[in-house]
């Protein structure tokens, strides 16, 4: 018999607005859960969501609108818990159960 | 039956796709938008450089056309352009040696170490293999530490040196205070120029050559744009004469015209890169045979992450990509900035040496409310030197 | 920018008061027009003025306008926006159609002459919309939601053209004088795109936040792509390259002798297809695209071959610009202007066709408008 490894999963909500929701189901609010930690055995970090939103949520075909040269794309703005990713280390923040992450494109007129 | 002849000669076979310029050869490159041969585009290249030299001979020749010896310090980085300026140059000079005539110029040949760390092979045989192909010519090397202590600069203005340090120590705990590898790779782009622009002076120089073609003279526009220094572009990107500052402490020391003038000149300036990496492997013997690699030359800033970047890196990313489809806007900035006044004020900053804009830094302090304003006695700064050194 | 929610929705109000006051945009009892799209600039320029305008009893009489570009789909969902904004404001809301003033909606525009140039169209059309709008409603002060980004890359435009009288002027945060009918202001000239940003989502603003459906979805290799670019590695280069931009504008030669600017040495390389570099697309306000640098090339090399025949440069654009449809837009040969009014580096009269101050004999959009009612029973399907 064989025994399913028990992985502890972090429940995320992430948010996309200012048009990035197009890309994923036009839908805005995504609760998701992910391992603590990858492959490599580390803690999750943003990076690691970044990665896990293209490949598991979005639906659009258009990646470079999200991500290049792997990484954000510049004029996204990123708030991790309301506050601005810069202060928090950016991508290689570690996640935590709970958090909120906010994916916000300014690259809009108006 | 009529031979057709084709232009050039009469036996050999037709050419396929002649050279525009002397219809003799075949074309094997293409030099803006028209197919050359090899020989008119070196030619073309050797041609616009001299023309600039010419130009400059003539602003600096003495009264009633006598020719005292023009003597020109050239900065030389080890990279392509002023590689190739210096080969021009001793072309230039060669010519008119063969032909039994004095040499028209004196060459000072200074390369900046900026390593501060000691004794660097790699340079010492990157500079051997120059000395070799150019046995007429002197090579001096000046460490970095030597910008210490120079007049034209208003150290109060910098994060203090340590005075119980080395030189290297002292330099390198500096840059270390810059706020960010935008500030660091300004600050070492204007101390290797204050150096420069210092032995010049010290050595009566009448002008300083640098290497810049339009690509780096479009790269520099926006790199300073993007660092606030737009009120001097038309004083960094253009040929001409150049105030030069003296901060020296002591009154006695300084120099009886505190103004001192020196000429800046860029003789590659109407050329683009592409064309000057395409030159190097078309002389004989090709230049990419003594050109260095990069890491040779660049210690200053080793291998960066993708997020540390400087301006300039990125400026010169996107130029890169702009001059290869779009070769006619890299030279437009250029020209664009050429036509900007040079606006002279009494006061010249302590760091890059570029005129203050006193009524350009009230407005924006009126319009931002920025508050600004260093330590009690700390030097003047314009705007882009006060992001560079204060962030 | 750093502090969380309410804090940073007072700083940044507190900045965009400093900035009001300090250029004196507005005096008491004016009426300002708002330029409003329904996007995150001018929502959120409307949330501030409101507050601002009640906080520091600026006495302004604050009015919504908004411009229908008769793009089905598209406009009609960002003026649902509007409408609400103007609800939750509770401001006055006046919309004006591309139809009622120019007869032609853009979607009729796009049948006419299809993708491409079509945002030159939009860009004219709009910029002269606002104006006359807010001339309907007896308002000489249009206010838009340009921000600190919006100027540096117009900066960065000019200079990659080689227009040295447009980056002058757009750099200024008032456009327009006692002498002209309508005058404009950026009052979030020096703010951040990103602070936009943070403001509206910290306040809960909503926006319509879509790309024009007829724009080009071009971003690399532009200027804005650039000044993201730019931001990533100092983020202040934002602000920096606004403050060079307004610094070189100074140094920009003044040609009292020559009244036209196509003939002096301030004339442009290539010239853009707006009047005041901020325009373009509609929707896009003004951000470049790629297609504006290939134009920008074209005209750049066919310059440097008139040059070289020593043609009179401004002749040789012109039958090869009327060919062009593309973004870049050449100006007529000037005829007598009806009141020549000497403003800064060009001169500034009245329409012949409409009446519209333009500094042309025939204004752009009438000019425009000629050329599209020639073609119009040609539609193709």
């Amino acid at each position: 018999m064989v025994t399913a490894t028990e992985n502890a999963q972090l429940r995320v909500v992430v948010e996309f607005s200012g048009g990035l929701e197009m890309l994923f189901s036009d839908q805005k609010r995504h609760v998701i859960s992910i391992p603590t930690t990858d492959e490599n055995g580390k803690p999750v970090t943003v990076a690691y969501l970044i990665e896990y939103l293209c490949k598991n949520v979005m639906k659009d075909s258009r990646k470079e609108l999200f991500v290049l040269d792997s990484q954000i794309r510049p004029g996204i703005l990123v708030l991790i818990n309301d506050a601005d990713w810069e202060l928090e280390g950016e991508e290689k923040y570690a996640i935590q159960n709970g958090d909120n992450i906010l994916f916000v494109s300014t690259l809009h007129g108006g | 039956m009529v031979t057709k002849i084709e232009a050039g000669s009469q036996d050999s076979q037709p050419l396929q796709r002649p050279c525009k310029k002397c219809n003799n050869q075949e074309a094997t490159l293409t030099s803006r938008t028209e197919p050359v041969c090899k020989d008119c585009f070196t030619q073309y290249i050797y041609l616009k450089c001299v023309r600039h030299i010419g130009l400059l001979g003539k602003e600096t020749q003495g009264p009633y056309g006598s020719q005292p010896t023009r003597r020109y310090l050239l900065g030389l980085s080890l990279g392509t352009s002023s590689t190739i300026l210096l080969h021009i140059l001793n072309s230039y000079v060669e010519a008119a040696l063969s032909k039994g005539r004095k040499s028209p110029l004196d060459l000072d040949i200074i390369v900046v170490d900026t390593s501060v760390s000691e004794q660097d092979e790699a340079l010492q045989a990157t500079l051997d293999a120059y000395r070799q192909r150019y046995p007429r010519l002197t090579f001096e090397v000046l460490p970095l530490t030597s910008v210490l202590g120079i007049s034209s600069i208003d150290w109060t203005a910098l994060p203090s040196l340590k005075q119980d340090q080395s030189p290297a120590q002292q330099l390198a705990d500096l840059f270390e205070r810059l706020p960010s590898t935008t500030s660091r790779a300004d600050i070492l782009r204007l101390f290797i120029r204050h150096i420069l622009i210092h032995t010049a002076l010290s050595r009566s120089c009448q002008a300083v050559l640098l290497g810049h073609s339009t690509t780096a003279l479009a790269e520099l526009t926006l790199a300073e744009t993007a660092k606030g220094r737009g009120f001097s572009l038309p004083w960094q990107i253009n040929d001409g004469v150049l105030p030069i500052e003296d901060f020296s402490p002591d009154p006695d020391n300084a120099p009886a015209d505190k103004k001192r003038t020196i000429r800046v000149h860029h003789p590659l300036r109407e050329l683009f890169r592409q064309e000057l990496v395409t030159y190097t492997t078309l002389t004989e013997p090709p230049l990419t045979d003594i050109i260095p690699a990069e890491d040779v030359v660049n210690k200053a800033s080793p291998v960066v992450s993708h997020r540390d970047l400087s301006i300039e890196e990125v400026v010169l990313r996107y130029f890169a990509d702009v001059e290869v489809n779009y070769p006619s806007i890299v030279a437009n900035v250029v020209k664009t900035t050429a036509k900007l006044d040079r606006l002279d004020a009494e006061e010249r900053c302590g760091v890059c040496g570029m005129t203050l804009d006193e009524l350009g830094d009230e407005r924006w302090k009126g319009e931002i409310g920025d508050s600004g304003g260093g330590e009690e006695g700390a030097g003047s700064l314009c705007y882009g030197c006060e992001r560079s050194v204060r962030g | 920018m750093h502090t969380p929610g309410r804090c940073f929705i007072s700083i940044f109000e507190d900045e965009v008061h400093h900035t009001i006051s300090s250029s004196k945009l507005f005096f008491p009892g004016e009426k300002v027009a708002i330029g409003a799209s329904g996007g995150k600039d001018s929502t959120v320029l409307a949330s501030v003025l409101k507050t601002l305008n009640e906080r520091h009893n600026y006495g302004l009489d604050l009015v919504l306008l908004s411009i229908d570009e008769g793009i089905k789909g598209y406009r009609d969902d960002s003026l649902e926006t509007v409408k609400w904004n103007a609800i939750q404001y509770e401001m006055p809301l006046k919309v004006v159609g591309y139809d009622e003033l120019y007869g032609w909606t853009m979607d009729q525009v796009v049948e006419t002459i299809g993708k491409k140039g079509n945002c030159t169209y939009c860009g004219v059309f709009r910029r002269q919309a606002l104006d006359r709008g807010a001339k309907m409603l007896g308002i000489k002060h249009v206010v838009t939601g340009h921000n600190a980004d919006d100027v540096a890359e117009t900066i960065l435009m000019n200079l990659l053209r080689g227009d040295l009288a447009r980056l002058s002027r757009s750099t200024s945060i008032v456009t327009g004088d006692a002498t002209s009918d309508v005058k404009r202001s950026k009052p979030l000239k020096y703010s951040y795109e990103k602070e936009i940003v943070l403001y509206a989502y910290h306040k809960k603003l909503d926006y319509f936040s879509t790309e024009c459906i007829y724009s080009p979805e071009a971003f690399r290799g532009s200027a804005r792509s650039l000044i993201k670019n730019l931001e990533r590695v100092r983020p202040t280069a934002i602000l920096d390259i606004v403050r060079s931009g307004e610094d070189m504008a100074r140094l920009v030669p003044v040609n009292t002798a020559k009244s036209c600017a196509c003939k002096g040495d301030v004339a442009p390389a290539v010239v853009a297809a707006e009047e005041d570099g901020l325009g373009g697309c509609g929707s896009s306000n003004g951000r470049s695209s790629g297609n504006e640098m290939a134009a920008m090339e074209k005209q750049l090399r066919q310059n440097e071959a008139a040059e070289g025949l020593e043609v009179d440069v401004s002749k040789q654009m012109l039958p090869q610009a009327q060919r062009d449809k593309e973004n870049v837009k050449t100006l007529p040969i000037r005829g007598v202007s009806a009141n020549p009014k000497i403003l800064g580096k060009q001169t500034l009269g009245n329409c012949e066709r409409c009446g519209y101050m333009s500094s042309q004999a025939i204004c752009q959009a009438c000019m425009l408008l000629e050329g599209l009612n020639k073609n119009r029973p040609q539609i193709q399907i």
